[in-house]
């Protein structure tokens, strides 16, 4: 717990000097509509990465979601066009991406596969699936009803923002205060000794997929909505884009730690480096390094202040997994 | 019992298989007896909008002209290697032609040469390969380029920073395009300052992102020039967002669909877009003149539809 | 070290599931030949070997990777990295052998980086990578700007001859994988590996030099994604900074079909290659039949999750060892 709060602290430091440094370089950074816009776009990776989140947590990876992502924003906007009630696109999604997340798990858990191998199947057989049945067509012309998720606001905060922060609350409270939040630690940490303590492991290994695949569906609305036109083929790379925001936001890959504080975070650094590249001037050539070498380097930061506070002979769960595997 | 219901689950998908086999090579175009002509058209990916409407034109061609068939196979990324290996792939299947819309001019030459020491045609489309024997162009590149440029300075007047948003840096049909883009400017409209390219992706939220940002970034940007398809609507949102409509124009190139709430929204007045559907049915005829011999430069051929056409020294455009 | 070393050697009864490797390629070449004519030409089957060298060679590399329980997600960005620096060295007239070698000592470097970070700085390798891949990459695109580099025609031989009609890639792939099948089995650095990728702390306590192993891992996947680089840009003859997106995932996919375990412990050269060979047949004979590409990612999909969940299944000692993993 005290580790986590020390890499939530630093990472907002971080991101914080990152932004008085754009500021600098130009004034209208600071401005409340650019926040907003930065909020706004994050939003959509920071549900998603919520869901990831959870995942890894319990010591496991889903590296379908770009494809899920695509499967329901699509599923969401052929429904909307249909002229049917909003929430049945919504739902739909939902559901939809739900389905497909509690595949995945049922693939890992009934198998026994491991997550990796299991979801890089899963990501080829959705995308297949799906260009198979939409010949990559696009949804055009989605109604503003959806179009409202993804674009409108109440009384000033927008609604994608809003969304992140109830969803952000549940699953910080679920984690911290509920049974099946400590299962899931416990799960990660180590799923052996969770067995033992009586922990029903097949079960609640699989909700974390579920959960997953249902917050992607929610992030497939939002995204469906903001254009009004949806591609199938979207979501290239999404499931890097959001691994890497739930790492930079402090998780330990191999599962047992994080705080989900850390995970937003980390989805709004990993949204805003594009932005803070153009601040910058940046040539769009080196972007790409860029970038990498900025996530190599706020992970370094503090799995180097990790590994220095560990006190010899005591070691927190976190550190002594992740000696287990190098 | 558990290890049971495992086993048969397995079973049951290993048994899938050879079904979706079945299904999957089944559902093809049936061979008649009879003098066809086999032909391969690949485009640079599938599994996206505009080649789904490629497909249709090529479909309407291959309706008109009896002797004529066409196998339709691309990868599902924009990868040069994908394709050379989906062109090594079909050579064995001893086609007539194979047609390529290429993702690298260079890389698929020697791919290309083998094909044609196996005794088959081989010809491009959309995008240009080094070594075939014909090539069907979507729009000359320095025409395109010349036009965005000249519709974004009847928009902005003939001074002014803009900017461009690209899909990426190593799609050629791009590079070329930038290339008219900073020519035309350099030469007829030296007042306009190209200020930055950056590339999107086919991301219609990033291209959103980036315009928006320019927006931010530079209060003297009267312009953005948007190439790809799905970036034209994004950077037209952030325009539209920013309340810049009417300040900033957006030219771009863009299948009329996506584009048409922002155009009655008076964000972007041209669209600039070849005839897709029409590209695909020229390559057809185009692969069936060659095939009979009858392309050459300087002697037109009818091309159904579309009318006459006369290849240029070496290329066709639409 | 005694015990260490008998566990190792039960790896090797890993045989097992080779031999269902073998029958899965023996059954879907059977299967697809059925349908697709021209198919069971031997010259056909072994031209289609030839886009497999180079994943096999990556394949290879992230089987060493994952035998220390590691994972190795820049290779398809060293690959296009080394591929460039190649490419501009051409460009600036240096020696096209040079170049060649300079293009090794790129991959050689960036894996070396790559192990460098994991080892010392104790960060989890899917992270190091995950960024790596980007940075690389990005390098590869600022330095090229996204042009691509003519390479000349002498090259031409290592990416199209062969010897008596074998492939040159194949050849060289067999070649690579003895090379690596020895070094593991039969050095005691090889078998340190396994002592690692089974049990970390035992390997500590046995004063193996845990993080020179780590480096080193590294570094020899980097350099075989450079050698592949090497193949692949003889074959397309130039260099793009866009070569080998996605080939991670591929890579990945070989080397888990193969035998390989993510948790470390386990590694099966001839399984990885007999992997390749799966999957480079059935997309040879899927696209000869005409069936679309992403039908064929359904397929490959799918023999990848029926595969592990077999090999799974029939190994019956399998223990959560590192408490990873839910076993059935």
């Amino acid at each position: 717990m005290h580790n986590e709060r020390r890499i939530v602290l630093s990472l907002s430091l971080f991101i914080i000097a990152l932004f008085v440094a754009a500021s600098i370089k130009d004034r209208s950074f600071l401005s409340l509509k650019n926040l907003l816009d930065i909020a706004v776009n994050s939003s959509y990776v920071a549900i998603a990465a919520l869901g990831m989140f959870v995942v890894i947590l319990s010591g496991q990876i889903d590296v379908s979601v770009g494809a899920i992502l695509a499967v329901t924003s699509t599923v969401a906007g052929a429904l909307s066009k249909q002229g049917l009630p909003v929430f049945v696109p919504i739902l739909a999604a939902l559901a939809t991406g739900s389905a497909l997340g509690m595949l995945n798990g049922s693939i890992v858990v009934g198998l026994g596969i491991h997550s990796i191998v299991a979801t890089l199947g899963t990501l080829s057989i959705y995308r297949g699936l799906l260009i198979y049945f939409t010949h990559g067509g696009w949804i055009i012309g989605i109604p503003d009803s959806l179009q409202f998720l993804g674009r409108g606001s109440i009384g000033g905060f927008p609604i994608a923002v809003v969304f992140t922060l109830v969803i952000f609350l549940l699953i910080a409270w679920v984690l911290r205060y509920t049974r099946l939040g400590r299962d899931i630690y416990a799960l990660g940490s180590n799923s052996e000794s969770a067995r033992l303590a009586g922990i029903r492991v097949r079960r609640v290994q699989l909700i974390p997929f579920l959960l997953n695949g249902a917050l992607v569906g929610l992030a497939g609305v939002i995204f469906a909505g903001r254009f009004g036109t949806v591609q199938p083929n979207t979501g290239q790379g999404f499931e890097l884009i959001v691994i890497a925001a739930v790492v930079v936001g402090g998780a330990n890959i191999f599962g047992g730690s994080g705080a989900s504080a850390g995970t937003v975070l980390g989805a709004l650094l990993v949204s805003v480096m594009g932005t803070l590249l153009i601040f910058f001037s940046v040539n769009a050539f080196w972007e790409e390094a860029v970038q990498g070498g900025i996530i190599l380097f706020s992970v370094a930061y503090y799995t180097i202040r990790q590994n220095r506070t560990v006190v010899r002979g005591i070691t927190t769960s976190a550190t002594s997994d992740s000696s287990r595997r190098e | 019992m558990r290890r049971n219901k495992k086993s048969l689950f397995l079973v049951i998908l290993i048994l899938l298989m050879p079904v979706m086999t079945v299904l999957a090579t089944g559902a093809k175009e049936s061979t008649a007896a009879g003098q066809k002509y086999k032909i391969v058209i690949m485009p640079k990916l599938v599994g996206v909008q505009y080649y789904a409407v490629v497909k249709q034109g090529i479909d309407d061609a291959v309706k008109e002209l009896p002797n004529v068939q066409v196998q339709w196979i691309g990868p599902t990324t924009p990868d040069a290697d994908k394709q050379i290996d989906l062109i090594r792939s079909v050579i064995p299947t001893k086609p007539d032609l194979i047609a390529v819309a290429a993702n690298d001019p260079a890389a698929l030459v020697p791919v290309f040469k083998e094909a044609q020491a196996a005794g088959i045609h081989v010809m491009s489309w959309d995008g240009d390969i080094n070594f075939r024997e014909a090539f069907v162009n979507l729009v000359d590149y320095d025409e395109f380029g010349a036009g965005l440029m000249k519709s974004m300075a009847s928009q902005i007047g003939s001074a002014g920073d803009i900017a461009i948003i690209t899909t990426t840096f190593t799609a050629p049909n791009q590079v070329r395009w930038i290339e008219a883009i900073k020519k035309t400017a350099a030469s007829q409209y030296p007042a306009i300052n190209i200020l930055d390219v950056r590339p999107a992706g086919e991301d219609t939220n990033k291209s959103f992102q980036i315009a928006q940002d320019l927006i931010k970034t530079t209060p003297t940007l009267k312009g953005i020039i948007v190439l790809g398809v799905p970036n034209v609507p994004g950077a037209a949102e952030a325009v539209k967002e920013a309340g810049m409509t009417g300040k900033i124009a957006i030219v771009g190139n863009s299948t009329p669909g996506p584009i048409k709430p922002y155009i009655k929204a008076g964000v972007v007045r041209d669209s600039l877009l070849w005839n897709a559907p029409d590209h695909g049915y020229l390559t057809v005829y185009t692969a069936y003149a060659l095939l009979q011999g009858k392309l050459k430069v300087g002697q037109a051929f009818s091309a159904g539809r579309l009318g006459m056409f006369t290849p240029k020294q070496d290329e066709l455009s639409m | 070290m005694k015990r260490v070393i008998a566990t190792a050697k039960k790896q090797i009864a890993g045989a097992l599931s080779n031999w269902i490797l073998l029958c899965v390629l023996i059954a879907s070449t059977l299967i697809v030949s059925l349908f697709v004519p021209y198919y069971l030409a031997p010259k056909n089957l072994l031209d289609a070997t030839r886009s497999g060298g180079e994943l096999g060679l990556i394949g290879l590399g992230m089987a060493t990777v994952m035998l220390i329980g590691g994972i190795d997600l820049s290779v398809g960005s060293i690959f296009a990295l080394s591929a460039i620096i190649m490419g501009i060295f051409i460009k600036l007239g240096v020696n096209a052998y040079i170049s060649a070698v300079l293009c090794v000592v790129t991959g050689l470097l960036a894996g070396t980086a790559n192990g460098l970070i994991i080892s010392r700085l104790k960060i989890p390798p899917i992270i190091v990578t995950l960024a790596t891949m980007a940075a690389y990459r990005g390098i590869a695109i600022g330095l090229s700007k996204g042009v691509s580099y003519p390479v000349p025609q002498s090259f031409y031989f290592i990416g199209q001859g062969g010897i008596f009609g074998i492939p040159t890639q194949l050849i060289m792939l067999v070649g690579v994988a003895v090379i690596v099948s020895t070094l593991l089995r039969r050095t005691t650095f090889g078998l340190s590996l396994f002592a690692i990728g089974n049990s970390e702390e035992a390997a500590r306590y046995s004063a193996i030099r845990a993080s020179l192993a780590k480096t080193t891992v590294y570094a020899v996947s980097g350099f075989l994604s450079a050698i592949a680089s090497l193949v692949y840009v003889a074959r397309v003859v130039s260099a793009k900074a866009d070569f080998g997106t996605g080939y991670e995932l591929d890579a990945i996919t070989i080397a888990v079909l193969g035998g390989a375990a993510l948790a470390g412990g386990k590694a099966n050269v001839t399984g990885t290659v007999i992997a390749m060979l799966i999957i480079v047949l059935l997309r040879r004979g899927l696209t000869m039949g005409f069936v679309q590409t992403e039908v064929q990612s359904i397929f490959i999909g799918l023999i990848l999750i029926i595969s592990v969940a077999l090999k799974g299944s029939l190994r019956s000692d399998r223990v959560a060892r590192h408490g990873k993993n839910v076993s059935a």
